[in-house]
């Protein structure tokens, strides 16, 4: 079974860099505009990792891990991808239940490895 | 008892009254038995007559009866009725004779009943006859029988004789009335005789009583007043062994003890007479001890008051009148007066009027005064008292003394006394007391020329300390206040020290803790509680949250108050940030979303860059990636030149080179751009004015346009017809409108249109790129024109964004005089304003940029200004400010600036009326703008006058 990731972000050029930064791996990727679509996704499929925007139109990147986290979907790993780069911006992403934070502007080499170490765990 | 009573008058007199009783009572008695004898005798005889009488009269009726039925039978010849009715009769009159007889009491009546019996007698032989003649039908015999043998005669003899009896039966009746009359009117003659003989014999009595009684007691009385008169008097009487003998010998015997103790009286008297007048003597004596006593007490008292005022009396006011009223009242002096030898010549008077008050104080330094004053030392002037005081006193005390007075103070006079007693002179010994009594005065005066100072210096520090926008607290080493300044109160809305108990450290505490948001509380109360005690708290100062609508944030720090390393207390300064941190927090948002906003399009270009480097990629994608690198690039420029434009339009440096422009051919320059690049929409310029002409700068109009059209042409993504719309507006403004057919714009979205970096999101509207500042910087521009930005719109119809501009040269409909003009960037606030002095009566007119207001105050000459100084445009609230006070037609049209700029000072410099620090309630505009437009000085006395006066004493002195 190939793995499974879902990219949600609402600027297409960002979805871009990181569907081409993942796909020579050989990654199944869904791509989400917003974030209501992306909670839409990861309630209908399993997702071995989703990477979320913070600030997404409709639902935040924040309210869609809360909303996964509160169903009881402790086991799909979050990763979150802002450019609210402070301290105190990760803090709250991890408090909401996310597994992962990069801050914007990330370095698309960077991304594919932690990506790679944590599909690898 | 037994002799006393036999002499006495009252026995004297029952006698008298008992036997006139008795006789009278006898007499009554006799004459009533004498009445009633005659009345029974009468009643007797009267129905004896009576009873004979009726008999009688009986009697001759049957007798009449039977001659009646005699003739009957004798004429009629029947015997029945008339002979049965006869013979009934018949034996009727003899019962009736025979009733009758015993009755008769005379002789003569005996006799005619005995002839009557005879005549009946001789009827009866008669009528048998006449029966018989009858019976044999003889009438002649019957006729001779009547006329001849005398039958009738007999009849007529019968009938007479009862007739007589009858009468004189009847006379004796009246005879025996008659009788009684004359009887009864006897014994009324008797009766009144007795009346009279009683009359005689009552008067007789009176009489002998009066002559025994009356008599004696008058002469008594007589003799009473005699004695009480003083006369030597002997009552007459003394033999009479009556109650009056009596009298007269007890009167007699009191009348000899009385003057044998008169002799005795009249000596005890003038012994007491004497006895009184000593007592007199030493009445008047005591009554002038007591009336020096009280003199002295009198003295004493004012002597105590005067020291009372002296030792605390703080009002310089009650302070003179004290000190003269009570050395007027130790001295018994008639008038005084006191006056302190300083600028205002405070003083205070008794028993002077005010002019003549005014005219002394005036001669002060020409009169008899300034001996005083120069010679350090008192003199008195003897001179001769006015007709005035001479008349005052009521006597012809022609000299009054003026005893002048130096108070002195370091061998300076500082006060001048004058005390005038009409008549009497000044002792020496008075002389000495006043002039240590002057001593104490002077003390006095210095002291409280002493608090004055301290006061007056008090007040300027208060009053300073109530300018200060900080609020402050001053408390003592247990933490209880002593000082609290306005600002403090009113930041707080409320004062933790209106009363003794409120300064408490408890009270105050938990009061302003009541204020304190709850979050901030423990803390709070950390920091009070070590800095009361004099400890250091962790943090120097901390920044608190008020319990407030509209929360306050506070900064609050302190310092200690030492004195020689002695802990004595505390200040709290408590500021005001709200305004500051608001700001920071606006700020810190806007660096948070300007690096959200950067860090999009860098990821973008550092992503591609990095992916190109570090993998093989084909040339197309290669292409793709510097395609997509360009662009981001591009809106990173896009939004950095848009931070900047904001940045510098909110710091109010963004520059505009204006110049008369002609918006037509900028459009028309602006429209082919998009001609070429948009295929799918259609692009229209409607003109319905004539004029295009505004002050503007063409580069900054043009972003403008640029941004309203690019935005018509991104929100319409299916393209559309796009339409520019010239319309002049008859206040002088040139209207723009850019209609789409787009998307239009959703109603939750339009207030937040303006704000910087919102942008309408939905899911249509993904692609559509921007940095949320467009409209923003667009609406700061048509403001920095004199002109707006405001859009109608409607969801999927597409949406108008309209730009106003003042048209160069046209002349606008120029308001009348008179009106307040209201110069405002914040239309909402504008509005608010505008309607608050519309409430309060006045015209108003709004305009938003300085250039449009320079402009309009030109045009109109408001009656007031109300200026903000952060405006759309080049022109700051300052320059207008300049502008009108430098400029000579507008320089009196008072300003009262209303801004969030805190910098009162440099707008009352530049000569602003009022200076209103935004945010505050509406209210106060009105009254401001009242207050500045009423002629009287405006402004507040900060300081008290003494201050006032202090300095320019400074400035004098320094002058010289």
């Amino acid at each position: 079974m190939n793995t499974r990731i879902l990219v949600a972000d609402d600027e297409e050029i960002l979805r871009m860099l990181i569907v081409d930064t993942l796909e020579d791996n050989g990654y199944e990727i869904d791509e989400a505009e917003d974030g209501r679509e992306a909670l839409n996704l990861i309630n209908t499929h399993t997702y071995d990792l989703v990477l979320l925007d913070y600030m997404m139109p409709e639902m935040t990147g924040l309210e869609v891990i809360e909303t996964v986290r509160a169903a009881g979907k402790e086991d799909v790993k979050i990763m979150m991808l802002t450019a609210k780069a402070q301290k105190k911006d990760e803090e709250i992403a991890k408090d909401a239940g996310a597994d992962y934070f990069i801050s914007k502007p990330f370095s698309p080499m960077n991304l594919l490895e932690t990506v790679e170490a944590i599909l690898d765990e | 008892m037994n002799k006393r009573w036999k002499n006495s008058l009252s026995n004297e007199f029952v006698k008298i009254m008992g036997g006139f009783l008795v006789v009278i009572v006898l007499v009554t008695i006799a004459l009533g038995v004498y009445t009633h004898q005659i009345e029974v005798t009468y009643e007797n005889k009267t129905d004896e007559l009576r009873s004979k009488y009726e008999s009688a009269i009986e009697l001759e009726d049957s007798l009449n009866q039977m001659f009646f039925e005699a003739r009957g039978y004798l004429g009629f010849r029947l015997e029945s009725p008339f002979l049965s009715s006869y013979e009934v009769e018949k034996a009727r009159i003899e019962e009736r004779i025979s009733a009758l007889s015993p009755k008769l009491s005379t002789q003569e009546e005996r006799e005619k009943i005995d002839d009557l019996r005879n005549y009946l007698i001789r009827y009866n032989i008669l009528f048998e006859d006449a029966t018989e003649f009858v019976a044999s039908d003889n009438t002649d015999e019957l006729q001779n029988l009547s006329q001849n043998m005398g039958g009738t005669d007999l009849v007529y003899t019968a009938k007479n004789s009862i007739r007589e009896l009858v009468n004189s039966i009847r006379n004796d009746i009246r005879e025996t009335d008659e009788e009684l009359v004359t009887r009864l009117s006897n014994i009324q003659d008797l009766f009144i005789a007795f009346v009279v003989f009683l009359l005689v014999v009552a008067t007789f009595l009176v009489g002998v009583m009066a002559k025994k009684i009356g008599r004696p007691l008058h002469e008594l009385a007589i003799a009473s007043s005699q004695v009480s008169a003083g006369e030597r008097v002997e009552v007459p009487h003394e033999k009479r062994f009556d109650e009056l003998g009596e009298l007269a010998r007890a009167f007699n015997s009191m009348v000899m003890s009385i003057q044998s103790n008169e002799s005795k009286l009249i000596s005890t008297n003038e012994a007491l007479m004497k006895q009184r007048e000593e007592l007199k003597v030493n009445k008047d004596e005591l009554e002038q001890s007591v009336k020096k006593m009280n003199y002295q007490t009198k003295v004493l008292e004012h002597r105590n008051q005067l020291n009372r005022s002296l030792a605390s009396t703080l009002s310089k006011p009650d302070l003179l009148q004290s000190i003269i009223s009570n050395l007027i009242e130790i001295l018994s002096a008639d008038r005084g007066l006191i006056v302190l030898l300083n600028q205002r010549r405070d003083h205070s008077s008794v028993g002077l009027g005010s002019d003549r008050v005014k005219r002394w104080i005036d001669h002060i330094e020409d009169g008899p005064a300034l001996k005083a004053i120069t010679q350090k030392k008192y003199h008195i002037v003897s001179r001769e008292a006015t007709p005035g005081e001479a008349g005052y006193h009521e006597v012809e005390e022609s000299v009054s003394y003026d005893m002048y007075l130096p108070i002195l103070s370091e061998d300076t006079a500082v006060a001048i006394l004058c005390i005038t007693r009409i008549g009497i002179i000044f002792t020496d010994k008075e002389v000495s007391e006043i002039n240590d009594l002057c001593r104490q005065i002077s003390l006095s005066l210095d002291k409280l020329r002493l608090y004055e100072t301290t006061e007056n210096d008090r007040k300027v520090t208060m009053d300073v300390l109530n300018t200060i926008r900080e609020g402050i607290q001053l408390v003592d080493r247990n933490g209880n206040t002593m000082s609290v300044n306005g600002q403090m109160c009113s930041m707080l809305d409320a004062c933790i020290s209106d009363d003794e108990r409120e300064k408490d450290f408890e009270v105050w505490s938990e009061t302003f803790l009541g204020k304190v948001n709850e979050e901030y509380r423990d803390e709070v109360r950390t920091y009070i509680n070590r800095v009361i005690k004099g400890v250091k708290p962790k943090e120097s100062e901390l920044v608190y949250q008020t319990n407030h609508e509209t929360p306050r944030f506070i900064r609050m720090y302190y310092e200690h108050l030492r004195n020689a390393e002695k802990f004595i207390g505390s200040i709290f300064v408590h500021r005001d940030i709200t305004r500051e941190y608001e700001v920071d927090e606006m700020k810190n948002e806007f660096v948070s979303t300007v690096s959200h906003e950067l860090r999009t399009p860098l990821s973008s270009v550092l992503g591609f860059t990095e992916l190109m480097i570090s993998k093989d990629l084909k040339p197309e994608k290669q292409k793709r990636y510097l395609q997509t690198i360009h662009k981001e690039a591009s809106r990173l420029t896009v939004l950095i030149n848009d931070f900047l434009d904001i940045q510098r339009m909110e710091s109010g440096r963004q520059t505009y080179e204006k110049a008369a422009i002609d918006l037509k051919p900028i459009v028309s320059d602006v429209l082919e751009g998009y001609l070429e690049t948009y295929k799918t929409h259609t692009f229209t310029i409607e003109d319905d004015s004539d004029q295009h002409k505004i002050l503007g700068d063409s580069d900054k109009v043009t972003q403008l346009l640029n941004n309203l059209i690019g935005n018509a042409v991104k929100y319409s993504p299916e393209g559309g017809k796009i339409t520019i719309r010239f319309e002049e507006k008859r206040d002088g403004m040139l209207f723009l409108h850019v209609e789409d057919e787009g998307l239009g714009i959703p109603e939750e979205a339009k207030p937040h249109l303006f704000d910087k970096f919102y942008r309408v999101d939905n899911s249509d509207r993904r692609q559509i790129g921007g940095t949320g500042l467009g409209l923003s910087i667009s609406q700061e521009i048509a403001n920095a024109h004199g002109g707006d930005l405001s859009v109608t719109s409607a969801l999927g119809q597409g949406s108008t964004f309209t730009i106003s501009f003042p048209i160069l040269g046209k002349e606008m409909d120029v308001p009348k005089d008179g009106g307040v003009l209201i110069v405002e960037d914040d239309d909402s606030l504008a509005l608010l304003l505008m309607e608050e002095l519309k409430a309060s009566g006045f015209d108003v007119y709004h305009c938003r940029s300085g250039e449009s207001a320079i402009h309009m105050i030109e045009k109109m000459t408001p009656r007031g200004i109300v200026l903000d100084i952060l405006l759309d445009g080049k022109l700051s609230g300052w320059d207008v400010l300049k502008v009108v006070k430098e400029t000579e037609r507008t320089t009196d049209i008072p300003i009262v600036v209303s801004t969030v700029t805190e910098d009162k000072q440099k707008g009352l410099d530049l000569g602003a009326k009022d200076y209103l620090i935004k945010p505050y309630p509406p209210q106060d505009l009105s009254r401001s703008v009242i207050k500045a437009l009423s002629r009287e000085e405006s402004g507040e006395i900060l300081v008290p006058e003494y201050a006032i006066e202090k300095e320019r004493k400074r400035r004098e002195e320094r002058g010289k």
